[in-house]
Order: structure tokens, then sequence, then C-alpha cells
């Protein structure tokens, strides 16, 4: 962004003011999993506050444009959470909020799914068991910065989204 | 201690002469074969001499090599002689529902159906419990694999130029499509009325992933189901691969909200089976941390339940008070929300310098905060109107359906672990326990604020006991079973021989079972032991307070509306963690 003298003029690009306006006003989905969902709701909450970052939970995917997925992800919910994210309009980020939904942390069994990036892609992973509200913060203004070096060309390294091929057993 | 004792035991005889009765240091179990376990279960349940009115828990344990295979173990208690027993029997397949004995059975059964693959006769609906219907396998038998069967490619959508771990697996577990769930749905409820409505699992209303089937006339609800397993993780499959000590995070990633208090019960059970005794600190500081966290959570449920009936700073207050309680326990333990600060023995670190200070000023504090809540919600008419008469719960309910903790005392049945088999130092401090007159949502409530005053009352005995045994052990090292300290490990060969042993081989437990259970502030979480003299428990069934407790949610909200299901989940207060472990 340019200011010009004191005349009150901003130039700016179109994209500038989106990116602008998209990374200052995320809205995550309010869906929590498991144990990282209390610690999002510290955050939402009266100490770390979200809401001076711009961030305000709501009720539908339609309305919102982060994923913030927080806690173990099992096999049964992974189908329900993908639709989710696709009912969610574009553009959308997803967080991956700690060691379970990013990695199947401690739970290596049959029914856990090993990290949320096998079925929908992730943007920013998080660290912890459970991360702490200042390590959400983190991954937010992480997120943040994402969008912004997006907007100004140049990229983090893009991470290219491949699509699956279809499932075969393995031969034992 | 709290089992029928081997005489009494032995009467059952008269009756039943092919029973084998056999009594462990911290269990009595009586077996009988399958044909006449029903009749067995019967007698013991209304036979005023025995009286086992009360379900506790039923679950299953396999042994391959046996046969038959699997061994049914019924847990029952005796309200009126305050005793417990353990009634088993082996079966290979099938076994006799006694869902018409005890209704609180029906999603044990279901469980049982789910992850041993044993059919139930005369179960009204028997349905997988956690895992979706078109699942082949029956997880928990001792020849399925921990990781599951590895059948479907499924990699990572973000590509990377390294491999993400060395053991990463681009192969996975079957996931369900959309279709094996609508399968699951429609197997649970019929539709008999004008709409069946979804309710859940990723609902910011429902506590966590719990599914809801309301089938509708109207807003009116007629018939209802619960399909849980959304947060199934495995934690008893993988319990069988750990030592006793590696469990005690798996525990605290169960009842998140409590994470102590699920500490303590496990760590406890151990101790009781490995004969280990904590030293008299450790066991102060122990019942200290508890009701910090007792409060902690009814803190999380009072701010949860207000906003989902509409009062949202309510929700921003206890949060408030949530997050000094936070820093305590972190100061303390070292993790804000999964702590894992026990030890077999003892507690992980001594209390830091300060700490007392800081727990002593917020016992201060914490009384006129609670009577801010109570200024807002105790005579708020909206609060009033939204609770008074949802989901009555009669003294029948609790016996039928095994309902414990807040559930139980709201029907006015004084059943508390602290009370009636107290661990740690409870059995030497003084506290009160309120039991409800009426047993509604609004019963509830006032119980969580009565108990989160008297968990500052023992908090300050802690506190003034603390104060005396400043200097003492605060873990038991000196016994085989009880890990080093950090120092001694550096300092010792000796302790670091141990703590090799202990760490690779685990403690190996004498041969025999155990039921024990603590007090969470969702109810009775016992821990049901089988150990084979090995350093991995042979099978680990967590009892848990919540699962029961939701059980009746069905029953409570027939004939009521959708509005009210809000109320009354808010008030039964589940944790998904806990329920599908």
């Amino acid at each position: 962004m340019a200011i010009t003298g004191n005349s009150g003029i901003i130039l700016t690009t179109v994209e500038e003011v989106l990116s602008w306006g998209r990374r200052n006003s995320l809205w995550p989905v309010s869906v929590g999993l498991a144990c990282c969902a209390i610690e999002m709701m510290h955050t939402a909450a009266s100490r770390f506050d979200t809401d001076r970052l711009g961030i305000i939970f709501r009720g539908s995917p339609r309305q919102s444009d982060v994923l913030i997925v927080a806690g173990t992800v099992v096999n049964k919910v992974a189908p329900m959470l993908k639709l989710i994210y696709e009912q969610m309009p574009d553009p959308k980020w997803v967080i991956s909020m700690g060691g379970c939904a990013s990695g199947g942390g401690p739970f290596p069994t049959y029914s856990t799914l090993q990290g949320v990036d096998r079925i929908i892609p992730v943007d920013v992973y998080i660290p912890g068991c459970p991360p702490t509200p200042q390590a959400l913060l983190w991954g937010i203004m992480q997120l943040q910065k994402k969008i912004k070096e997006k907007q100004e060309g140049k990229q983090l390294k893009e991470i290219p989204i491949r699509i699956p091929t279809e499932s075969k057993p393995i031969s034992k | 201690m709290l089992w029928i004792n081997l005489q009494k035991a032995e009467s059952l005889r008269s009756a039943f002469p092919t029973l084998k009765i056999k009594e462990y240091k911290n269990a009595t179990t009586v077996e009988i074969e399958k044909e006449k376990i029903l009749d067995l279960l019967k007698y013991l349940k209304e036979n005023s001499e025995y009286s086992f009115k009360m379900f506790i828990d039923f679950t299953v344990v396999d042994y391959p090599l046996h046969n038959p295979r699997f061994q049914a173990v019924y847990i029952l208690y005796s309200p009126e002689y305050n005793e417990r027993i353990i009634v088993k029997t082996w079966t290979d397949e099938t076994l006799p529902s006694i869902v018409p004995l005890w209704k609180g059975a029906k999603w044990a059964e279901r469980e049982a159906y789910d992850m041993f693959g044993i059919k139930f006769e005369g179960h009204e609906n028997l349905v997988r419990m956690f895992l979706w219907e078109t699942y082949p396998y029956y997880p928990l038998r001792k020849d399925f694999p921990k990781e599951g069967i590895k059948d479907t490619y499924l990699p990572s959508l973000n590509e990377r130029d390294n491999i993400p771990s060395h053991d990463y697996d681009p192969y996975h577990t079957a996931i369900p499509t959309l279709e094996d769930l609508e399968i699951t749905e429609r197997k649970r409820i019929e539709k008999k009325n004008q709409i069946v409505l979804n309710w859940g699992p990723l609902h910011p209303g429902t506590h966590g992933t719990i599914w809801f089937l309301f089938d509708l006339e109207g807003e009116t609800i007629k018939n209802c189901d619960i399909i849980l397993g959304q947060l199934h993780r495995g934690i008893e499959k993988l319990a069988e691969d750990l030592t006793y000590t590696q469990i005690i995070p798996y525990t605290d990633r169960m009842d998140y909200i409590s994470a102590l208090c699920s500490n303590i019960a496990y760590v406890n059970a151990v101790e009781k089976l490995l004969g280990v005794e904590p030293t008299e600190k450790a066991k102060w500081i122990r019942t200290m941390m508890a009701e910090l966290q007792r409060i902690n959570s009814h803190l999380l449920w009072l701010g949860t339940t207000a906003l989902d009936l509409g009062a949202l700073t309510m929700f921003l207050y206890t949060f408030r008070e949530r997050e000094k309680l936070m820093d305590i326990i972190e100061g303390i333990a070292g993790i804000r929300l999964n702590s894992s600060y026990l030890r077999i023995g003892g507690v992980r670190y001594d209390l830091p310098e300060g700490a007392i200070d800081v727990i002593k000023h917020f016992v201060k504090d914490f009384p006129s905060r609670i009577k801010d809540y109570e200024d807002l919600l105790t005579k708020n008419r909206i609060w009033i109107k939204r609770n008074k008469d949802v989901g009555v719960v009669s003294k029948e309910d609790v016996y039928q359906y095994g309902l414990t903790g807040i559930m139980a005392r709201s029907a006015g049945v004084p059943y508390d672990i602290r009370y009636i088999q107290p661990t740690d130092a409870y059995s030497e401090v003084d506290f009160e326990i309120p039991l409800g007159t009426v047993g509604d949502a609004y019963d509830r409530y006032l119980l969580r604020m009565e108990e989160m005053k008297q968990s500052v009352k023992i908090i300050q005995q802690c506190i003034k006991k603390l104060e005396e045994l400043k200097d003492d052990k605060y873990l038991a090292t000196e016994n085989p079973y009880v890990l080093p300290t950090l120092q001694e490990t550096y300092l010792s060969i000796e302790a670091m021989v141990k703590d090799f042993n202990l760490r690779i081989y685990g403690e190996k437990a004498p041969e025999g079972e155990i039921y024990l259970s603590g007090e969470n502030p969702r109810g009775e979480l016992g821990f049901y032991m089988v150990s084979k003299g090995e350093g991995r428990p042979y099978r680990l069934r967590i009892r848990s307070g919540a699962f029961y407790n939701l059980q009746i949610f069905p029953k409570l909200i027939k004939g009521r509306t959708v509005a009210d299901a809000v109320a009354l989940l808010g008030s039964i207060d589940p944790v998904v963690g806990e329920t599908d472990r």
C-alpha cells in the first residue's frame, strides 16, 4: 500500500485489499473433536480473546473460511469432517491443531486417522498435545502470514494438492 | 474393603452348587456355567440377603487358547450392604442378554458385540456401539492387530519432497463412506413419525462428537437413540501393549476435562494391584489436586451449559477462573490440560516453592466468585424455566442404569466413591456430600455448585496438612515398583538399573484381578485389570461414568422437545473422550 502525501488517499491493488480483509477476519467453524477443543475454547474465551484478531467462531460452515481441526480424527468421523470442509466456500484454509490431527499422535490404532492431511489439505500444522492457546494463536498468525505472502507473490513453497489414486489392497 | 466376604459368597452354594468362588486381594469373583448365569444374577439382585441391585459394569476378556474362548465379567454393587461382587461365565459365541434385569446393560452388551463379536440372545437392538455397521472385524480380540488392517491407499494430500517420517505408511485402515454411516444410522432407529432429526456429531451443542437421532412428531421427541464412537481411539486395545506407567498419559486423554482425577483413579488401582503404598505427602497432594481439578471441571460444565442455554456471560466468567486454575496446575505439574502428574508410588514433582501461597489465594478468592455465579443463575427466571423438571431421575433408575456421580446423587442416592471407598487422604478430610431431592437438571446444577464449595473446604484442609509435611518425600522410591527420580538415576547405578528395567520390561504385577474406582466429576471411573504376571496388563477395562450416565438420555428425553435435549445433555455432562475411550 502507498499513502500519497497528507491528502488521505491510499493507493493499492484489489488483491491487496482482499488479502488484507481476509487475513484479518478469519472466521473458523466451531467444530471441536477432543482435548484440543478445550484449549481452542480457552483461546476464544476471556484471557486470550481471539476477537481482537478478528476471529469469531461461527456455527455454520457456510459462513466460515478456516477449519481448525482440534483433536483426534477417528475413521468414523473423517467422512463427516470432510463434508464440513467441502461445505465451506472458497477461499478456505485448514489448521491442524495438535499431534493427533497432524499425524495420529499417541493413538496408532485401528480406529484413528493417522493425520488429517490424508483426507483434507492442511495449511498450518501446530505441534503440541494439546497445544497451548499461545501455540494456537501462533498458528493463526502463521496462517495470516501465509495469506499475506501469497498475495505479495513471494510465496512460501506452495504445497501442491495431489488427487489420490484409487485404493488397492496390499498383497500379503 | 468393599468386596463380599468369602463366607457370604460360600452361602450362595446352597442354591448354586456348581459355583466356583475365588478371592483375590482386591476382588471376590464367583464363576458359573453359562446356562445358569441369568438365574444367578436374578438371585443376587432379588434375594434380600445379597440385594446386588446396582449394575456397575459388564465386560468380556478374550482368552484365545481357552475353550470356550470368552470370559464374561459382570460387576455388581449392593447399596444396602455396601459390597461389590464379580460374576463370571465362559462362552464361545452367545450369551443371554441381561437387559430385562438391568436396563443399563444395553450399551455394555452392544459394546461387547462390537469389540468381541459376542451375540446376545434377547437383546432388543444389537448393533455396533462404536464402529460402523459394515466394519468387518472385532478389534478387541487378541488376534486382531493393534494398528488394524491397513488395506486402503490413503496418502497425504500435501505432497512433500521428503518422506514425512521414517514410519510413514501411505496405506491406511479403511475409512467408512457416507453410505456406511447411513446404514449405521438406519439400523439404530426406525422412522415411525414425521421426521428423523440428526443432532451432531459435529455440532457445537453436543459437548463433543455425540450423534443423536430424534424421531420427531412436530417438535416432540417420540423416540431417540445415540450413536457413539466418533472419538473411539482404542485406548483399551493400546493399553494391552503398554507398561503400567505408560498408560498414565492415556488416562489423561480419556476424560480431558478432569485429567488429574482420571490419573488418580488409575494409579490407585495399579498401586493396589502391585501392593505399592504412596508416601503420606503424595496422598495429600493428590487429594488437593483432585479437588482443584474437580472445581476446574465443574466450572467448564457451568460455562458451557450456560452458553448452550443462552448465557454467554457465564462462559466468559467461568473461563476466567479456569485460567487461574490452569495456571496453578501448570505451575505444579508442568502441563496445562493433560498433565500426567501422577506416578506409581507418588507424584511426578514435588510442590514448587510458592505453590501453596497461590492456591491459598485462589481458595480465599473463589467463594466470592461462586456467589457471583449463583447471583446470576440460581434465581434467574430463564435458567429456572429451562432446567426445572427436565430429566427427572428416580432411585430405581440409578440402580437400573448404573448411574453414578452427580446423576445418582441428584436422585438422593448417597453414592460417592470418596465416601464409600476412600482412597488417598479422603478418609482423613472432612467434607459433606450434597444430595438432591427432585432429581431434575436444576437439582444437578445446585449440587455441582455445592460440590465446588465442598472442594474448597477439602483444599483448605489439604493446604494445612501439606504445610506440616513440607519436607517429606513425594515419591516412595524405595519400593521396587516405583521409578526413581531423575536425580537418583543420574547419581546412583542401582537407581539407573532399576529405571532401565522398569521402563523396558514394565512393572511385573502379580497374577490377579482388580476392580477399583475413583470419583470423577462425571461419575464412577473404574478400572478392571487382569494381570498375568507380565509387565503389561492382559486386559484393561475402563468403566466410564459418562458412558452409563448418558445411557439414560433416550429415556428421559421421550415426550419432550428438542430445546430440552440441550438442557438435559448439559446436566448429564458427558465427555466423549471417556464415553468412547
